[in-house]
């Protein structure tokens, strides 16, 4: 299919050798049919006029002339439209179909970039909230579009616009937030991530065996030491620095790391990096991270009902995210979600042999120990988002902004306690082959590290100050209210540290056994 | 290439491997051949620097395995027995991969992996997931995952298993091929395809390496087979009156008939001179032939030997230590 002349070559040379093979040519195993397309065509069709009817009632609905469907379930009508078109787009490799939506994902990506800067004019500043669904929408249809599309000029065409997209949004975002502090939240930080899924989508769509978008790549990760570099200036040496780095610094420290490294994680080819994003890969590639984050989004859904009701009527005091987070739903999905996390990651190795093959490769233990340990503690992460991103529904409900700072000091925190789980599920599967064994004692681990927190406030004096640096409750709920206090992460960081050491040696005990 | 010098294998009180010595040059093939249990699999994951030896020294390209293990893993590419491979990933990511681990250059990377999809034949599965594939294509894809690296020595845990006839000889031509630039170790239970693809075979049984010799040499040390009518002690003593008899083994059949084997000293052919002087003295011979042994001869002596260590560093077995013929 990929060549048709490579297969006869072959023949020729081959059959020099005594073992002449069939003169055939190389055969698929089995007969390959083109893809059937009355199905995703007709998902298409359905889903254009899906899209047709959604947008219209949401027109009229901003224009205020409809009252059947209101603004939500259009929306949702709209959004159901689109991820059919998407489907459609994803399969059909008609010219005409594909040219349709990589016109359609262009408009939808080039009114994106213009609606974000329009944001920055005063009067405009509704239009920051449309442009990130139209950019989405772009870079999705851009990488359905990328799949299908044989032309090369065409295909390098758009993918230019895309690269271009998104180093225009980075370069806005960042650079404008280091002189005016204000710009950075939210508009700045909007744009920067925008710039960076876009650049990442460039650099993802042809590999890193291309030498211009390795290059896009490293460039990337230049941008984000600079901005980095910068911004430690501008707080560190001038004038009111420290309210800078409270309120605007720290975030776009993380954004300018996050640029970091996505540019040399999607560059580099060290073994840690190469490793690091298999298991990435594994994860998303499996129902496990999609199960964790339909747990979580559900549960946050749940807990924001609770929230919600508990409180109606009644004054929140502050900190009002402490409330929210140290809950019993939260509590109660992590400790079932660090399991299902951690519980194949060397489990599986073991139990498949692929554990052979990655260690005769020339890695050593504790990068493989290292990469397994990163991804899973990224995956922890971002199965945390559905519970930041309900955090903008509280004051939509509520009508009043709460303060979000602690969100910063509660991240170091997250980060910090996370770590210690994902090593504590890490090592507890590098002692097992089955799955089971290691997930039910990662769970036994955590209900463990939970349980202290109880145990904290009945027990006696000495004992619940050494108790209160165990228990990972005490830490959130002083980090939530804005403080991070280093004695209090020690306690998680050494745990990690003791943990993937531990992991390392269970690994080399092979050597000695 | 190779260089195993009194290597030992113990898993607690089972000895997998004991006291194995041999020399593999470069851009040789190697057949290992041995029973299930023998003990290949785990000489192979010593030399493939997974396993750690209990004691003796293994080399590859001048790196100890032991304490050079990274070097000695740039330098080889293995294919485990079970060929375990991810199932969630594409043959072509898989091998993307493979390659990135493995070091291969940013720019020479598509070539290189476009280079392996053709040889081992997986071009047309390459878009499939490998948890789909079948048992002969995992054995390609896992052979192709040993070639992307370039490397030297191309370990090979039966990379015939479980191909189809067309498919064996096909992977057999690759071999063959690819022995002309690189060092190849492979394991497998057929005699016949090792018999004519290896330069050099290396028989275990029992953990103890039974035979290390080039195939060239295999078919010394024949054995002569004479049946002759007579008195039996006194064809017995003209025989090995005989110059350059190395042993002589006798057995009495029916109706008077004696059968007598011979093994000259070297790689003499003593035939003429052994009938002559039985025709002299005057006794009739029914049957006079040579035996050329075959790999599968040896296989058999081997395999029916008492288990002796082979404490010998040479490459060369004394014959008469495996061979039950002879009296």
């Amino acid at each position: 299919m990929a060549s048709n002349t490579a297969p006869e070559k072959q023949d020729e040379r081959i059959s020099q050798t005594p073992y002449a093979p069939s003169q055939i040519g190389e055969q698929a195993p089995s007969v390959m049919r083109e893809d059937d397309l009355a199905f995703p065509r007709a998902v298409g069709t359905i889903s254009g006029a899906v899209v047709l009817f959604g947008g219209m009632a949401l027109a009229m609905n901003l224009y205020g002339y409809n009252r059947v469907i209101d603004t939500g379930w259009s929306l949702v009508v709209l959004v159901l439209g689109l991820a059919g078109l998407l489907y459609h787009s994803a399969f059909d490799r008609d010219i005409q179909f594909r040219r349709l939506y990589m016109t359609f994902g262009l408009a939808s990506l080039l009114l994106g970039v213009v609606l974000a800067f329009a944001s920055f004019f005063k009067g405009y500043e509704q239009t920051l909230p449309w442009s990130i669904p139209l950019l989405m929408l772009g870079v999705m249809f851009f990488l359905c579009f990328r799949r299908n599309e044989t032309d090369e000029k065409v295909r390098d065409t758009v993918q230019y616009i895309v690269g271009g997209a998104g180093v225009t949004l980075g370069l806005a975002g960042l650079l404008p937030a280091i002189l005016y502090e204000t710009f950075f939240l939210p508009t700045g930080f909007v744009l920067s991530i925008a710039g960076l899924f876009l650049l990442a989508a460039y650099v993802g769509a042809s590999g890193t065996s291309d030498d211009r978008a390795y290059t896009v790549s490293l460039g990337t990760a230049a941008g984000g030491v600079l901005v980095f570099l910068l911004v430690l200036i501008r707080s560190l040496f001038t004038a009111n620095g420290s309210t800078f780095f409270v309120g605007t610094g720290f975030p776009m420290l993380l954004v300018s790391l996050g640029y970091v490294l996505v540019g040399l994680g999607l560059a580099l080819d060290w073994p840690l990096f190469v490793l690091t994003r298999r298991e990435l890969a594994a994860f998303f590639l499996s129902p496990v991270a999609y199960m964790s984050l339909l747990a979580f989004s559900l549960f946050a859904w749940i807990s924001f009902l609770f929230f919600v009701t508990r409180f109606q009527n009644r004054v929140i005091p502050e900190p009002v995210l402490a409330i929210y987070i140290i809950d019993l739903f939260p509590v109660f999905v992590l400790i079932f979600v660090v399991p299902v996390l951690t519980m194949r990651l060397l489990s599986e190795e073991q139990r498949s042999g692929t554990l052979e093959v990655l260690l005769t490769a020339p890695v050593d233990e504790p990068v493989v120990v290292l990469s397994k340990f990163i991804a899973g503690l990224l995956t922890y992460l971002i199965v945390w988002l559905p519970f930041a991103l309900i955090l903008l529904a509280i004051p939509a409900a509520g009508g009043k902004l709460f303060d979000y700072r602690p969100m910063s000091s509660f991240f170091i925190a997250l980060v910090a306690t996370g770590a210690m789980f994902i090593s504590m599920g890490l090592f507890c599967s590098s002692l097992s082959s089955s799955q089971i064994s290691s997930g039910v004692l990662t769970f036994v681990g955590m209900l463990l590290l939970t349980f202290v927190y109880f145990i904290v406030n009945q027990s006696g004096r000495e004992l619940s100050v050494i108790l209160r640096h165990i228990s990972y409750l005490h830490t959130w709920s002083s980090a939530l209210e804005g403080r991070v206090v280093l004695r209090e992460l020690l306690f998680p960081l050494s745990a990690t540290v003791l943990f993937l050491f531990m992991t390392v040696k269970v690994l080399e005990s092979r050597k000695w056994r | 290439m190779i260089h195993v010098e009194n290597l030992t294998k113990n898993f607690g009180p089972v000895a997998a491997v004991t006291d194995v010595s041999f020399e593999v040059e470069k851009n040789e093939i190697v057949g290992l051949l041995g029973n299930n249990g023998a003990g290949k699999t785990t000489l192979m994951r010593m030399l493939t620097t997974y396993l750690p030896a209990s004691s003796g020294v293994a080399k590859v390209a001048g790196f100890d395995v032991m304490t050079q293990s990274q070097e000695v893993r740039k330098r080889i590419g293995y294919l485990p027995e079970s060929i375990p491979l991810y199932p969630e990933m594409r043959v072509s990511e898989y091998l993307d991969y493979r390659a990135k681990l493995k070091g291969v250059d940013r720019r020479q990377r598509p070539s290189r992996i476009d280079y392996c999809l053709e040889k081992c034949r997986i071009r047309e599965v390459q878009r499939r997931l490998l948890g789909t594939l079948s048992k002969g294509y995992r054995q390609r894809v896992g052979l192709a995952d040993a070639l992307v690296g370039d490397p030297a020595l191309l370990i090979l845990d039966e990379p015939t298993d479980g191909l189809d006839p067309g498919q064996k000889q096909e992977t057999l031509g690759l071999l063959r091929e690819l022995g002309q630039s690189h060092t190849i170790m492979l394991s497998s239970h057929l005699l016949t395809e090792v018999e004519a693809l290896v330069d050099r075979v290396l028989i275990m049984r029992r953990g103890f390496l039974g035979l290390s010799k080039r195939i060239t040499e295999l078919e010394t040390d024949p054995i002569i087979v004479i049946e002759a009518r007579g008195p039996h002690d006194a064809m017995r003593n003209l025989l090995r009156s005989a110059e350059g008899i190395h042993t002589l083994g006798f057995q009495p059949l029916d109706d008077g008939i004696a059968l007598f084997e011979v093994r000259a000293v070297g790689d003499k052919d003593l035939r003429e001179v052994l009938a002559s002087k039985l025709m002299k003295a005057g006794y009739s011979l029914r049957r006079l032939d040579i035996r050329r042994r075959t790999l599968l001869d040896r296989w058999n002596e081997i395999n029916t030997m008492e288990p002796v260590p082979m404490s010998s560093s040479t490459d060369t077995v004394d014959p008469t230590a495996v061979s039950p013929a002879t009296t």
